[in-house]
């Protein structure tokens, strides 16, 4: 569950609208991680607007108790998060509408497979990036993905390879997210240590030193490392089955995008 | 630095946004993973502050379509099969509760080893007394014992 808050020194997301305690970690609206004194903030937030999304337990009691209100609480993630996903993934069209309706459809056909490990929204977020990874995959089968340009060459000869005619960047997208569709089904490696997709969005989303990555990881510097190293292997793994390639880079003409 | 070491730093840095160390080739699959990473960090950012006043009346009639077709369906507001069978599952599951508890490692173990030790006893102590007996045949105090006895036999 996270809040907005605005403070002194921008708008800032945190867990829990509640008071926070001071080694609690800040998130910035630019998406860069702070460790800030909250005593400020802590004022705002008892007299500021926040915006509270339902969590995981509040959603599995409603459904399990029949109570119709989960729509109307959970509703505009729901949306939001169905045509992000879509937006991320380059589909964006007049099939949004249908899209989340679909989803909608999958997560309260399927909650009772939904175990809280991940976040009501991460949980949410994949089940539409799969709905929107199957349509991207139609694209990219039907060639519905060809650059603009190409519609000049429908005289060309058929001996012309197919990849030709893609737009490499939607397939490169394709095969990416399956890499990360792959990564969140897997659990981590060992009891009370990270998710390697978990890992990654932390890594992206504040570029953290060596020591803060270890602190993240509740580890030593050394074993942050090797985490480090695990997690490459696994992605060079991915993108091999995924892409064709150790490093995700799709190969077109025989050589390399 | 060895050759793995090198080839980690360098995805990383790719994937934290910051140019390569050396003059690596370019890799656009990490280019890739690294904006769809920062996508979906900002999808769910967004979504965390989605409020429905935010949606248009249009908008507000299409969600509406959708309940209504939930509930038709009975995907929402509808008692769930497995929540009356928790009640039944509660009761049956202590058994198994008790067993993780023996079987774990934390402080609970000696607890629960002292209480199902107790409750063994318990049920031992219970089954190994003798069966009531006829009130007639009870007999109260040590000096008479042996009078009732003969009694008894005199009767039969």
């Amino acid at each position: 569950m996270w809040g907005e808050f605005q403070g002194d020194a921008g708008v800032f997301w945190c867990k829990k609208p509640k008071l926070l305690p001071h080694h609690w970690r800040l998130y910035t609206s630019n998406g860069y991680g702070k460790r800030q004194s909250t005593e400020s903030l802590n004022a705002n937030i008892t007299h500021g607007a926040a915006y509270t999304q339902m969590d995981a337990k509040e959603f599995l009691h409603k459904m399990h108790t029949g109570d119709a209100t989960v729509w109307d609480e959970l509703m505009p993630m729901l949306r939001r998060i169905a045509l992000g996903a879509c937006h991320d993934l380059g589909v964006r069209d007049e099939l949004k509408h249908d899209i989340v309706q679909d989803v909608a459809m999958r997560v309260f056909t399927h909650w009772q497979s939904y175990a809280a490990k991940s976040t009501l929204s991460t949980w949410i977020y994949s089940i539409a990036r799969n709905r929107c990874r199957d349509e991207l995959r139609k694209r990219v089968v039907r060639g519905d993905n060809r650059k603009p340009g190409d519609d000049s060459d429908d005289n060309m000869s058929d001996t012309v390879s197919l990849n030709q005619r893609h737009d490499p960047k939607l397939e490169l997208m394709l095969c990416v997210q399956q890499v990360l569709a792959e990564l969140e089904t897997q659990g981590p490696a060992r009891k009370n240590s990270r998710r390697m997709i978990e890992v990654l969005i932390y890594w992206v989303e504040h570029s953290p030193s060596s020591e803060e990555l270890a602190n993240f990881l509740n580890t030593s510097v050394q074993a942050a490392k090797q985490r480090k190293y695990e997690i490459r292997k696994h992605l060079e793994e991915l993108c091999r089955r995924f892409c064709g390639n150790d490093d995700c880079s799709l190969q077109f003409n025989g050589g390399p995008a | 630095m060895n050759r793995d070491e090198e080839k980690t730093d360098d995805l990383f840095d790719r994937l934290a946004g910051k140019p390569p160390r050396n003059d690596a080739k370019p890799n656009p699959g990490a280019e890739v993973l690294r904006e769809a990473i920062q996508a979906q960090i900002e999808t769910m950012h967004a979504a965390e502050q989605a409020s429905s006043d935010d949606l248009t009346a249009e908008q507000k009639a299409q969600m509406d379509v959708i309940k209504h077709q939930l509930l038709e369906q009975g995907l929402i507001g509808v008692v769930s099969r497995s929540a009356t069978d928790a009640n039944s599952k509660q009761k049956t599951n202590w058994l198994q509760r008790l067993q993780a508890l023996i079987f774990g490692t934390g402080w609970e173990r000696p607890v629960a080893l002292a209480m199902s030790m107790l409750f063994v006893i318990a049920i031992g102590v219970q089954v190994g007394l003798p069966p009531d007996s006829d009130p007639d045949f009870i007999v109260r105090g040590g000096g008479g014992a042996r009078d009732n006895h003969i009694q008894s036999i005199e009767i039969f």
